[in-house]
């Protein structure tokens, strides 16, 4: 093959051998290395010559003295191999094989020499006689030798085994004399210990030094917690199942520093959004989601029982193995599956109410009038006809947040089952989950079910993973509030029928006929949204020769959703109506199959431990929709063959993708005490332009432990302690959508079609409605992350703590088409606009405590984040957001040298308390807001020309928190245990663009500023705001939204075992669980929460509230 | 080693090309380099242009000339007194209004949606090599009029705006400049007088084109263009050529310029195409503002003075001016509005200072019940029509020769169709331009000619300031001549100048 260093790298044929080359290089990279090492770990042990003069020594002391003078490393069973003997020897200048020799001379022992690893074990032979069973039977205890209930006993290679019982004994009949008993507990080592005849086992087992030695997956491998170089947050499935959550993503909340998660909704069965270590990008992406290998799943169809393990990899050196998937961070999920030993069954059950988690006061009827009144009469108006004494009945007022909302029961079932043997095992789930939504006619319905397995034979593995899950919804946010009507209106009237209304109540639209009756939009359409989604993949692989394996990995997505609006006929009096039954059906298939081919090899020669991984991947998706629009219908008739007229907006269309990549990574670690990792992967997107499709990613990272180094005092302080720092490069195409850097033209749809001719026809039209940027390049961040883990004060805490940087450069982000360039609002251009750093610093703090029987954890975290805009491409180096409505508002602005979307508002300098303050405010003689009134916004004139405009505006901080907190906490006391979780956000605001108008309907506005209420911070209700207190976007809207959030507080109970036994039963836990019950906030809306992101960041746009729900569950073990 | 070099061996071989396999060509529509190849493709084009003058916001309910401009014309003119309404339109009609007001905001796009269009089709149109040379110059000409016709109303709705004349490329084209008027007002007779030269085969359209720009609205709006600028020898020039064509005539009932059943008609130079029932996207919203109380959505009245001065004046039988029941809901026993309700009727008086409302372009004359659920229509806006001409015609000539008998003929053929006496042949020119005025209140009134007629005749202060107009409490000359460009687009293009203080 030629090697061609042509920079034309454009030539088509010529890119395919580069990459051919690279592919090569890459594995010829790895076979090299895999024969280095092995060649030097042959030669060390015939090379290492040692002396060696004792008198009297045992063997034991023998073997420690050659591991001070080589890098040798012993093993042995001390219970088989007799190491008490003493022993004189007298060696000069021997291998170690000699002296192995001369020391085991006489004995009944074999040895094996692995690199620098011995295995001395007992001669073949000495316990083949050992098939005969005997019961046998012990006491476990834990280190103050206090008895441990409930420790898993269990012959390894069986399924064969007991659990201890109340006081910590056991007893197990039929155990072969050779057999090795297994001992397990949560929060404590596993020990393995060799029957060799005995019959009693009085055992202590020791307490976890919490988790270092936990594996955990890093994509395309895993890696020990003590050898981890990047910043990788590990969350056990017990802690997510536990938060008895309906989603994954919302038992994240508070528990993994450095990801926020913002429930930006509260809608049934909504997920929360992500965002792992701040948002350096304008698209709100949440991160790549990995599901048992499988790129690109949606943690949303997972149940949180199925997790084993959730892994969040956060900073670029540890993400980048997924390259340009990885730019907003990667959640590994590893789901359960089988472990060898019988069948294990799971019942877990839930059941819940849910209601408004912080409802708003509402205007009554009468005090609604009071301010309509005070408006009219402060305004000289007449006052509208309905609102005149006599004609106005106060006695009938409605409250629309109850007649919208309600209190809604939710339930959710989980059965599981798993086992295995050596050779194979599996784990069935099966999940379902029944949510009503909290607002009326919403709810949820998840039914889930997953089989993995693995099956072993010789040097193959087979794994399968697959899970499906099917979802019936009806969510979307409730109805804005704004355009709710007045407490004066009712959702029913005498007759039982949808309420409507009629002129009469005011000059202002929404008191009249824009304001639909929302209960009667609810409930008249007909919304069905089902989706099956299929997550599955398979893998085989191969181990060519030892540690090197080859595997390939087949994974597939598939959804298809049907959604399905139906509105039949009907007439809401004068508020609403529909003369046609319209129907919207949409069928929609989204295929993604990744093909995945990765050789990784692993070795432990010494003291050196050694691995690499390298592999090509190819994913390709395809998504199509099938889009039916129709109407009239005949009655009770909903499906499009019944239609009189389909109509010419029904459509579809196809979106294809692919990206193919190059990966490669290689830690390595000596002695535990240096640790390296390096990784690189080569992305290709059909998304861009051909001569600019392909990224790289490189990163590295190094670890050191101190704790392991022999210059590392002894102390009761400090038992371990590593340091960390990596660099790394990631891409995003998240802004990216396919086609998108294709020019298209619209043929047809609003817009583009026009009615020509006499009668007049339905015509199409082609036109180009958006701008295309060809030329849009891949957006990189650049990161580095130093880090430090510890383990203090005799393990009982761990520490870790981490600062990071991030660079993103060449942002892609949808600049806003000025309307002058002929595309209409909310036309915008993909570029690549600028450069955006991020750094922040993330601390965990855990306790761990065992005392007697009381058990208790306490977990906190914390983290900052701060935001600066670097460079921007646009003109005038500015980027405009926060659009309100339709009115061209904007609340954000992104400038260089500021925090992306920072609050860019005008400045209220409080309220007119007369006219005489109105007429003071002026500029040369000239009134500053002529308009003005007593009861308005003073709007400060800032650059001081005299008058209000657009150049008043300042920037205003408070679009990110300072710092986000978690606390948790969880005691265990005999059958009893307590979890706790707060979370928290303190120092951000929101723009409270709902409040804008929202206030017509809060109770709170009564308090208005008027004459003999001159105190009132709220502004005067006018007809028609000339003073434009609400049109202006001002800080008078921006509120404080840093809140502390009780988010899970669970009381279980555990029934002894004794009690169970009776009936086949291990274990049975009750809980009783309540979420969100208690927010301390200042924010007057419905939930600090509910916070938009992008360029909007900090504006409070929507609405489903959060819930608050009080949940009972049981979780059986059979 | 060796299982390691198979292995190596079937990475390599289940590698195809990278390339194809990361080439996704979009599937759903045509693209910018299969398109510009037929006469099909360019007829298709213009058709996306017009779509501007329907909805040019690219909302179902938003229509460009069908509403916004209603608000920034009758409802902002001394023509109708608002009472109510969402807020923006409020800020609008009470000039109270700031550069964020939405109506800007939708006014603003449609024109430019125009303009971009149209640049392209004047850019690509002579390189399409199918394409035969008359049907060229023909589409090449429809493209140029509504170029034109587009930054007619940009220059008169706005102090100054950007001169783009080529389609945007690239983020370079992104923030073009502001320009002096005149550099606009050059433009506009530009295309205009190319669309005239190219549209010249095309005086009338087959009944499936009607809609579509002809030699007439192309000559019609360079009068008008002349006209504003006051070149009135030009202007009357174009408007005689127009006159002299014998294409165009009055149609004999008034009414058919105000509802939906003789659309396109002999008067009809320019109509903007509305049709509520394909699809509800091409609707009239005009319904939506001004109709009568308790029947449509109410949001004012139409001004006194203004059914004053149709009561003025009876018929050579001594009878109202038909326009008056065409164009008016008004206190008198033969008024009528939806189902033929009388006035009485509907609202138990015939007080004369009971107040009137908007019955031209509402859907009274198909039998509706009221207007509450019917907002739409399919009433095509009569933005252009030959009785306008006739009385710009005899404008531009008074002002140019004085009241000349040609004048005089084309003002008394409108006064004819609805059986009003002759202007005295002895007028002053003077007296004969106040007539005309007049004439034009009478005629054109609710079809938005009115904001634009005070503002070229430099009357809008002097009308606001008039104690028998109830409107314009806050209108401040300096401030309101001209609508303030899009805060929006001043954020987002720093070239941009702000009309006054905004």
């Amino acid at each position: 093959m030629k090697k061609n260093c042509s920079s034309d790298v454009y030539s088509s044929d010529r890119t395919v051998r580069r990459k051919l080359f690279l592919k090569m290089k890459l594995i010829v990279i790895l076979i090299c290395i895999i024969g280095l090492t092995g060649s030097y770990a042959s030669v060390y042990s015939q090379q290492t010559k040692l002396d060696l003069s004792i008198q009297n020594t045992t063997v034991k002391d023998v073997l420690k003295m050659i591991e001070g003078q080589s890098e040798f490393s012993f093993m042995y069973n001390a219970s088989k191999v007799d190491v008490l003997r003493e022993v004189n020897l007298n060696i000069e200048d021997s291998s170690v094989e000699d002296i192995l020799k001369k020391l085991f001379k006489d004995e009944n022992v074999s040895y094996k020499i692995i690199g620098r690893n011995i295995i001395i074990l007992p001669k073949d032979g000495e316990s083949s006689q050992g098939q005969q069973l005997n019961s046998v039977s012990g006491t476990v205890t834990d280190s103050s030798g206090l008895s441990l209930p409930g420790v898993s006993i269990i012959i390894k290679g069986t399924t064969q085994g007991t659990i201890t019982d109340f006081d910590g004994n056991f007893n197990l009949e039929d155990v072969p004399s050779d057999a090795t008993l297994v001992f397990s507990f949560v929060g404590m080592k596993t020990m393995e210990i060799e029957v060799a005849g005995q019959t009693i086992f009085n055992i202590t087992l020791e307490e976890d030094a919490i988790g270092i030695e936990e594996v955990v997956a890093i994509g395309y491998g895993t890696v020990k917690k003590r050898d981890l170089t990047g910043s990788v947050a590990s969350v056990k499935g017990e802690e997510i199942a536990r938060q008895s959550t309906v989603n994954v993503s919302q038992a994240l909340q508070g528990s993994v520093p450095g990801v926020s998660v913002v429930n930006t909704s509260g809608a049934p069965g909504s997920g929360a959004s992500l965002i792992i270590r701040g948002q350096g990008s304008f698209s709100n992406t949440p991160p790549l989601v990995v599901i048992d290998g499988m790129i690109g799943g949606d943690l949303n169809t997972i149940d949180p029982n199925d997790i084993s393990s959730l892994e969040v990899l956060k900073d670029a050196s540890s993400a980048a193995i997924y390259g340009s998937r990885a730019a907003n961070g990667v959640i590994i999920v590893t789901t359960k599956r089988g472990e060898s030993g019988r069948s294990k069954f799971n019942f877990q059950a839930t059941y819940g109410i849910q209601s408004l988690a912080r409802p708003l006061d509402m205007l009554t009827a009468q005090k609604w009038r009071d301010i309509e009144v005070w408006k009219y009469n402060n305004e000289g108006q007449e006052l509208p006809v309905n609102l005149q004494s006599g004609n106005f009945d106060p006695s009938k007022s409605t409250d629309w947040q109850d007649e919208l909302f309600r209190t809604a029961p939710q339930q959710k079932y989980n059965l599981s089952i798993s086992g295995g043997n050596e050779s194979s095992n599996y784990s069935f789930s099966m999940g379902y989950l029944d949510q009503e939504g909290i607002a009326i006619e919403s709810h949820y319905e998840r039914i889930n079910v997953r089989m993995n397995s693995d099956f072993k034979r010789g040097k193959f593995t087979f794994s399968e993973s697959f899970g499906v899950s099917h979802e019936d919804s009806r969510g979307g946010n409730i109805t804005s509030i704004r355009t709710w009507p007045a407490p004066v209106f009712h959702a029913f009237d005498e007759n039982g029928e949808y309420g409507s209304w009629s002129p009469g109540w005011g000059v202002r639209s929404p008191e009249f006929l824009i304001t639909n009756n929302p209960v009667a939009d609810r409930e008249i359409s007909d919304q069905t949204n089902k989706s099956l989604k299929l997550i599955g993949n398979v893998s085989a692989s191969f181990e060519i020769i030892d540690g090197l394996t080859f595997k390939t990995n087949v994974g597939i997505t598939w959804m298809a959703r049907h959604r399905k609006s139906f509105v039949p006929v009907y007439n809401v009096g004068n508020v609403s109506s529909n003369s046609t039954a319209d129907l919207t059906e949409w069928r929609d298939e989204d295929l993604n199959i990744l093909l995945e081919n990765t050789l990784s090899y692993t070795r432990e020669i010494a003291k050196h431990s050694f691995s690499a991984v390298a592999g090509w991947t190819r994913q390709s998706t395809d998504f199509a929709r099938l889009r039916v629009v129709a109407e009239k219908f005949p009655d009770g008739i909903f499906n499009a063959d019944a239609a009189e007229e389909i109509l010419p907006s029904s459509g579809g269309y196809e979106i294809k993708s692919s990206i193919e990549s190059f990966l490669g990574r290689v830690n390595y670690s000596y002695a535990d005490k240096y640790l390296l990792t390096a990784s690189i992967r080569r992305d290709g997107s059909s998304r861009f332009r051909e001569d600019l499709r392909w990224g790289n990613y490189p990163s590295f990272s190094l670890g050191w432990v101190l704790s392991e180094e022999s210059f590392f005092p002894e102390n009761n302080l400090v038992q371990y302690l590593k340091l960390r720092g990596g660099y790394g490069q990631l891409g995003s195409q998240n802004a990216v959508s396919e086609y998108q850097v294709q020019s298209v033209l619209a043929l047809g749809g609003t817009n583009v079609d026009y009615p020509l001719g006499t009668p007049q026809q339905f015509t199409n039209g082609v036109s180009q409605v958006s701008l295309t940027n060809t030329g849009l390049l891949w957006e990189v961040s650049e990161s580095m992350n130093i880090g430090l883990d510890a383990n203090l004060l005799d393990n009982k805490f761990t520490f870790t703590a981490d600062y990071f940087k991030k660079n993103t450069r060449d942002l892609q982000f949808g600049s806003p088409v000025p309307l002058h360039l002929g595309f209409g609002t909310r036309s915008s251009i993909l570029v690549n606009a600028g450069d955006v750093q991020n750094k922040g610093f993330e601390a965990a703090l855990t306790y761990h405590k065992r005392n007697g029987e009381l058990t208790f954890d306490i977990g906190a975290n914390v983290y900052t984040l701060k935001n600066e805009v670097l460079e921007l491409n646009t003109e005038g180096d500015i980027l405009v957001g926060g659009q309100y409505g339709i009115s061209g508002q904007f609340a954000n602005r992104t400038e260089v040298g500021r925090s992306l979307a920072n609050f860019y508002l005008y400045e209220t300098d409080g309220i007119f308390q007369s006219i005489e303050e109105v007429n003071a405010h002026s500029k040369d003689g000239e009134l500053i807001q002529p308009l003005a009134q007593p009861g308005d916004l003073r709007f400060k004139d800032l650059n001081d020309d005299g008058t209000i405009n657009a150049n008043d505006k300042r920037y205003f901080s408070g679009n990110l928190p300072d710092f986000e907190f978690g606390i948790n906490f969880s005691a265990k006391y005999k059958g009893f245990d307590l979890n706790l979780l707060m979370q928290g956000s303190v120092g951000n605001k929101i723009y409270n663009g709902v409040g804008r108008t929202l206030k017509d309907r809060l109770a709170l506005n009564a308090d208005h500023w008027r004459e003999d209420n001159k105190g009132s911070d709220i502004f005067r209700p006018t007809i028609a705001d000339v003073n434009l207190n609400a049109g202006r976007a001002s800080d008078y809207f921006l509120e404080d939204a840093s809140y502390l959030r009780v988010r899970n507080i669970q009381l279980g109970y555990s029934i002894p075992a004794h009690l169970l036994s009776k009936i086949n039963v291990e274990t049975a836990r009750l809980t009783i669980t309540g979420q969100n019950l208690i927010t301390f906030t200042k924010f007057s809306g419905y939930d600090p929460e509910n916070v938009s992101f992008g360029i909007n960041r900090g504006a409070n746009s929507s609405l489903y509230p959060l819930p608050k729900t009080v949940l009972v569950g049981l979780s059986i073990d059979f | 080693m060796k299982q390691a070099l198979i292995v190596l061996i079937i990475m390599l071989v289940s590698c195809e090309s990278s390339d194809d396999f990361l080439t996704e060509i979009n599937p759903n529509t045509i693209t910018e380099e299969s398109f510009w190849k037929s006469e099909d493709d360019v007829n298709k084009w213009n058709i996306g242009t017009y779509a501007a003058l329907i909805y040019g916001r690219g909302a179902s309910w938003a229509a460009t000339f069908p509403r916004f401009f209603a608000w920034a014309s009758v409802e902002r003119s001394d023509e109708f007194f608002v009472t109510w309404g969402f807020g923006w339109d409020l800020e609008n009609s009470q000039f109270t209004l700031d550069a964020t007001n939405t109506l800007v905001n939708f006014l603003w796009q449609p024109y430019w949606q125009t303009v971009y269009r149209s640049n392209k089709a004047i850019e690509k149109i002579p390189d399409i090599i199918d394409l035969d040379e008359t049907k060229r110059k023909e589409l090449l000409g429809e493209a140029q009029f509504q170029r034109g016709f587009a930054y007619f109303y940009l220059i008169n709705l706005w102090w100054k705006v950007p001169h783009i004349v080529t389609p945007i490329v690239n983020e370079e084209d992104f923030y073009p400049p502001t320009v002096e008027r005149e550099v606009i007002w050059q433009q506009i007779i530009d295309d205009l007088t190319a669309a005239k030269a190219n549209l010249n085969t095309v005086k009338t359209r087959d009944a499936s084109s009607h809609g579509r720009a002809t030699w007439g609205a192309a000559v019609g709006h360079l009068g008008k263009a002349y006209l504003y600028r006051g070149e009135w020898q030009k202007a009357a020039a174009e408007f005689k050529e127009l006159i002299d064509s014998d294409v165009y005539d009055l149609v004999a009932d008034y009414n058919d310029n105000c509802n939906d059943f003789n659309e396109n008609n002999i008067e009809s130079i320019f109509e903007a195409q509305c049709d509520y029932t394909i699809n509800g996207q091409y609707s009239s919203w005009r319904g939506r503002d001004g109709g009568p109380k308790d029947f449509a959505e109410n949001n004012g009245y139409v001004e006194p003075w203004l059914v004053k001065t149709f009561l003025e004046e009876k018929t050579l039988d001594d009878k109202i001016d038909p326009r008056a029941f065409a164009t008016l809901i008004f206190p008198h026993p033969e008024s009528t509005l939806y189902e033929g309700k009388t006035y009485e009727e509907a609202y138990g008086t015939l007080d004369p200072d009971a107040p009137a409302y908007w019955r031209k372009y509402r859907n009274v004359d198909n039998g509706f019940s009221n207007d509450f659920n019917g907002f739409q229509s399919s009433i095509n806006d009569r933005i252009m029509r030959f009785a306008d001409v006739l009385l710009m015609y005899a404008e531009a000539e008074n002002e140019a020769n004085g009241p000349t008998a040609s004048a005089q003929a084309a003002f008394n053929r409108v006064r004819d169709r609805v059986n009003m006496s002759h202007v005295d042949s002895g007028i002053s020119k003077d007296d004969f331009r106040a007539v005309i005025r007049r004439e034009r209140v009478l005629e054109l009134s609710a079809e938005d000619n009115r904001w634009l007629d005070l503002k070229r005749w430099g009357i809008l202060e002097e009308r606001f300031n008039d104690p028998e107009v109830l409107s314009g409490e806050f209108f401040n000359i300096n401030r309101h001549e001209y609508y303030p460009i899009p805060q929006s687009d001043i954020d987002l293009n720093p070239n941009l100048e702000q009309y006054a203080d905004y």
